[in-house]
This record gives structure tokens, C-alpha cells and sequence, in this order.
């Protein structure tokens, strides 16, 4: 006979870990000791109500919205190498909120039908959208698909990586919640508004056609501002030439085949000041040690979680896993000062990126 | 994000935030923990992930708990905690009284037991609080039981403190 049950194996009991060949035994204790019962009994009583009172501990709620799923494309293979499509430069004036507590809701892919997707856009033309930035085939170990637009929020963009054919499966996922939606809702607003084939520069269409008779940028063509960018191992921010000039006419003259068109729409230009320091090779760091570089304050955008954090000389970027490619936001210190830059890729609405400078913050 | 990465993180994500969120009553720093948390699994991805992770991330919140007092950050959440639905026998407690009590009584556990308490709260068989804690199995079941009891030992002995700011 089963001498009598311990602390631990009543609480065993109690949360089912017993594996069914031991329990015979124990079975028949029980049926026989009234006081093991007891015990037994209390045992599920005071569980139950410690559950009960961790679970009044809920989280609060996420202030982004789940935007609703958009439809699968069909990514290009040589979109893979084009990261980004332009350069969002956004002035440390500008400043941030807290928290956006009506969340974002981002109209449907349908919206933006009219807009193909950026592959679509740059397979047939010279001015290509230009990763302003991110040359680079987003380092090996992200795939990214940069013109997959978010199928369904839950998965988000999670489930794409893996789903490479854009069949879009959906998981139902509890997590993730804030990157996902947020991916929804940069994806699924759709494309650019500004995305349009047409370069609006001369200069541009020369420089494309010069450059490459094959109008799909690749990466390693992609030079946003000169030698250092070259190595396009790391990505250089673009907005280095861009800022310096005022705009996307800088990168058009360095870069070939960009659709600084795009560009152009999308910067919110900075007078000065918001622009990195040119980029050396990048150097992945974690989070403590970005912040410890920025003086003890590292920030980032709420609701995203980061899927890298690098150091590029004296700034410091914080990569975010979007659909369509990745977000950065590049941060620096000038005079004291915490300036940054968010950077997305192609077919990143502006208003999205509106609502995203909002939640940056330490 | 690579897949395996990608499979971790949506299937980890929030479980993790939400038992840092209980730890340590902030959300925003269980954000941030949990974003360094995977940012490190991207770095060497672990065999077994789900203690890893939340391995990882208790050790964070240690560390940073013996770097900084967040006390004050954590006066300020118990009165911003909006509770969404009402259950229990206190009816007639206010239901950010009864979230502060719980944490005053988790508080007031050795950080061993508070940490089983919280795991089994994300639903961790025994096993996984075992690697998680770095435990022996057996010794799962007792501190449970230990932390279970303790948990609502404290919060009946709140009874009638209802100080939010303590």
C-alpha cells in the first residue's frame, strides 16, 4: 500500500503531472485515506485560488489595433535584394507621444490596389525604389520579402518568413501582438501613395539608364552615397546625402537607378541636424549596450519589437521586422542631443510612418 | 527574422511579457525585457526555448533589480492598472485594491516561489519550471505548493490594507 502522499506529490496531483503509469497506486491510496483526500482537496482549493489571484494580473491592453489581413502577393525573387525603398527622415523636433491609445487602423490593401506592389513598381522601372537604404539584402539571417504585403494580423509577418509562396497561412497566434499589428498596419494601408513608376527627375532616369541596362536595382548596385556605402554590407543611411542636400536629389546623383521620386515624397526633411554620421559597417549590439552608447537612452518604437540592434559608427539602429521589409530607426547623439531618423521600405505609407514617430520614444 | 526565430517569438511573445508584466508590474520594462530577451535568442538560438526565454528574462529582471530601484515606477502602475473583469469573493473591493494586494502578497514570496508561481501561471508543466528555475523536477511539486499556500496566506492577511501606495 501507498504510504502517504507528500506536499509534492499532492500538488503533482493537483496540476496533472503524474504520468497515468504511476497513478494506479496513488489511486488507491486515496481511495482508502480519508486524510490524504482532505489534503488533496485543500491542496486544489488553495491552487485554485492562487491562480486566481495571479490571473487578476492581466496585461493592459495593447493600444495597437489588429488591422484587418490583406491579401497574399506574389513577392519577386530579386525583390529580395532590394531592401528599402526610401528614406524616411524624421526631425528629432518633431518630437513623440507617450502612447497612441486609439491605436491605428490601417485601410485594407484594397485601398491601395491601384498600387502594385514594389515589385510590381520596380521591375519596369529605371527609377527604382531605392532602399534609400538598406542596401543590402537584409543580412542572411532575415529573409525578407520586402514587397509581401501583412497577411492577417495575428501571423503578421512571422508567419510569412516562413511561408515563402505568399500562400499566407495564418496562425492564430496570441502573441505578438504589437509587432503584428503594427505590421498590419503599415502593410496593409498598401503602397506609397507617392509610389509611382515615374521618375520625376531626369537626372534619375539618366543615372538609371546609365547605370544599368537591368532597371531592377539590385543591392550591390545600390550605392546611396558613395564609397562608404559601397560596402554594402552595411547599410549606410541614406539620408547621410539626402539631409546634407536637403532631400532625395542627393542620392539620386549616388545612387543608381533609384527612385528617389519615391524618396522624395516620403522624406519629411529635416533642415538639419537629423541626419546620421556616415556609416561604417554595422555591428550588432544588444539593447543595453546600444543605450549605454547613447548616454543611457535608447529609443525605440512602442508597440515593435526589435529584431536587432546595430551599432553603425556613432549612431546606433534599431531594426524592426516589418512585412515588407524593415524598419529602422537610426538614432545618434549631436551636441548632447538624441537625434533620430526612421527608415522604411518600399511601400511604406506615410501616414503610417506618421503614427510610428509617434510612439518613439525612450 | 529567421523562421525558427520568428515561430519563438509568436508563440512566446506575449506569454512572456505578460509573466514579466506580473514580476515586475511594469509593462513597459517587461517590453523591453522581453525585446532583449529575443534579441538574444536571435544571437544563439536556444535548444529548448521556452525555458530558455524565460530563463533569460528572470535573470534580466534580476540584474536590473539589483541595479536599480523601480519602486516608484511601480507605485505608479498599481494605481494605473485598469482591470477588465470582476470575479471573487471581494465584492466590494475595488478592483485595483485587489490587483495591489496580489502583488503585495507576491512580493512578500522568496523569488524562487514567486518565479514557479508565475511560470505555472503561463501554463509551464513541471519539467519546464524545472529547466527554467534550474530545479530538479521533484523539487517542483514542493515549491508550488509552499509558493501556492504562501501566495494566499498573504493576501487574506492584506485583508483591510487597501494601500495602494505602500
Amino acid at each position: 500500500m501507498t504510504s502517504h502522499l507528500d506536499e509534492g506529490r499532492i500538488q503533482e496531483l493537483v496540476d496533472g503531472e503524474i504520468p497515468s503509469s504511476e497513478l494506479l497506486p496513488i489511486q488507491a491510496h486515496l481511495a482508502v485515506c480519508a486524510e490524504c483526500r482532505a489534503r488533496l482537496d485543500e491542496a486544489r482549493a488553495i491552487a485554485g485560488e492562487a491562480d486566481r489571484l495571479i490571473e487578476t494580473i492581466e496585461l493592459p491592453e495593447s493600444p495597437v489595433r489588429v488591422a484587418p489581413r490583406a491579401p497574399a502577393a506574389r513577392p519577386r525573387a530579386w525583390m529580395r535584394n532590394l531592401a528599402w525603398a526610401a528614406t524616411l527622415v524624421v526631425a528629432a523636433g518633431l518630437g513623440y507621444v507617450a502612447r497612441n491609445p486609439s491605436g491605428v487602423t490601417a485601410p485594407t490593401k484594397d485601398t491601395a490596389a491601384g498600387v502594385p506592389t514594389a515589385a510590381t513598381d520596380l521591375a519596369p522601372s529605371p527609377a527604382e525604389t531605392v532602399a534609400a537604404v538598406q542596401p543590402q539584402a537584409a543580412p542572411p539571417t532575415s529573409s525578407r520579402r520586402p514587397a509581401e504585403p501583412l497577411r492577417g494580423a495575428s501571423p503578421g509577418r512571422l508567419a510569412q518568413e516562413r511561408d515563402k509562396d505568399g500562400a499566407g497561412a495564418s496562425r492564430p497566434v496570441p502573441g505578438v501582438a504589437s509587432t503584428e499589428r503594427e505590421e498590419a498596419k503599415v502593410a496593409s494601408s498598401g503602397r506609397l501613395q507617392s509610389l509611382s513608376p515615374t521618375p520625376n527627375s531626369d537626372t534619375l532616369q539618366k543615372k538609371a539608364a546609365q547605370n544599368q541596362p537591368d532597371p531592377k536595382l539590385r543591392l550591390d548596385e545600390v550605392v546611396v552615397t558613395g564609397a562608404n556605402e559601397a560596402k554594402a554590407v552595411a547599410p549606410a543611411p541614406p539620408p547621410t546625402a539626402a539631409a546634407r542636400r536637403g532631400g532625395v536629389r542627393s542620392r539620386s546623383r549616388d545612387s543608381s537607378g533609384t527612385n528617389l521620386n519615391r524618396v522624395d515624397e516620403l522624406v519629411a526633411d529635416v533642415a538639419s541636424g537629423a541626419r546620421p554620421p556616415s556609416t561604417p559597417p554595422a555591428v550588432e549590439l544588444t539593447l543595453t549596450a546600444a543605450r549605454a552608447r547613447l548616454g543611457g537612452i535608447l529609443r525605440q518604437i512602442e508597440g515593435l519589437a526589435p529584431l536587432r540592434v546595430d551599432a553603425l559608427g556613432d549612431s546606433i539602429r534599431v531594426v524592426y521586422p516589418l512585412a515588407s521589409g524593415e524598419l529602422h530607426l537610426v538614432e545618434w547623439l549631436r551636441n548632447g542631443e538624441l537625434l533620430y531618423r526612421l527608415r522604411a521600405p518600399a511601400g511604406f505609407p506615410s501616414d503610417s510612418l506618421d503614427r510610428l514617430r509617434a510612439r518613439v520614444h525612450d | 527574422m529567421t523562421g525558427p526565430i520568428a515561430d519563438l517569438f509568436a508563440e512566446y511573445h506575449e506569454s512572456l511579457v505578460r509573466m514579466l508584466y506580473r514580476r515586475t508590474g511594469d509593462r513597459d520594462r517587461a517590453e523591453e525585457i522581453a525585446q532583449e530577451t529575443f534579441a538574444r535568442a536571435v544571437a544563439a538560438p536556444p535548444r529548448n526555448p521556452r525555458p530558455w526565454l524565460f530563463a533569460v528574462a528572470l535573470n534580466l529582471v534580476r540584474e536590473e533589480g539589483r541595479r536599480a530601484v523601480r519602486q516608484d515606477r511601480r507605485l505608479v502602475l498599481y494605481k494605473a492598472e485598469q482591470p477588465e473583469s470582476f470575479e471573487g469573493p471581494d465584492e466590494t473591493m475595488d478592483r485595483g485594491d485587489r490587483i495591489a494586494r496580489v502583488r503585495s502578497a507576491l512580493d512578500l514570496l522568496t523569488e524562487r516561489d514567486r518565479e514557479a508561481l508565475l511560470l505555472k501561471a503561463e501554463g509551464f508543466n513541471y519539467e519546464d519550471i524545472a529547466a527554467t528555475l534550474g530545479l530538479a523536477r521533484g523539487a517542483v511539486g514542493t515549491t508550488l505548493s509552499r509558493a501556492r499556500r504562501r501566495l494566499v496566506e498573504a493576501y487574506r492577511a492584506g485583508e483591510g490594507q487597501h494601500d495602494v501606495a505602500s
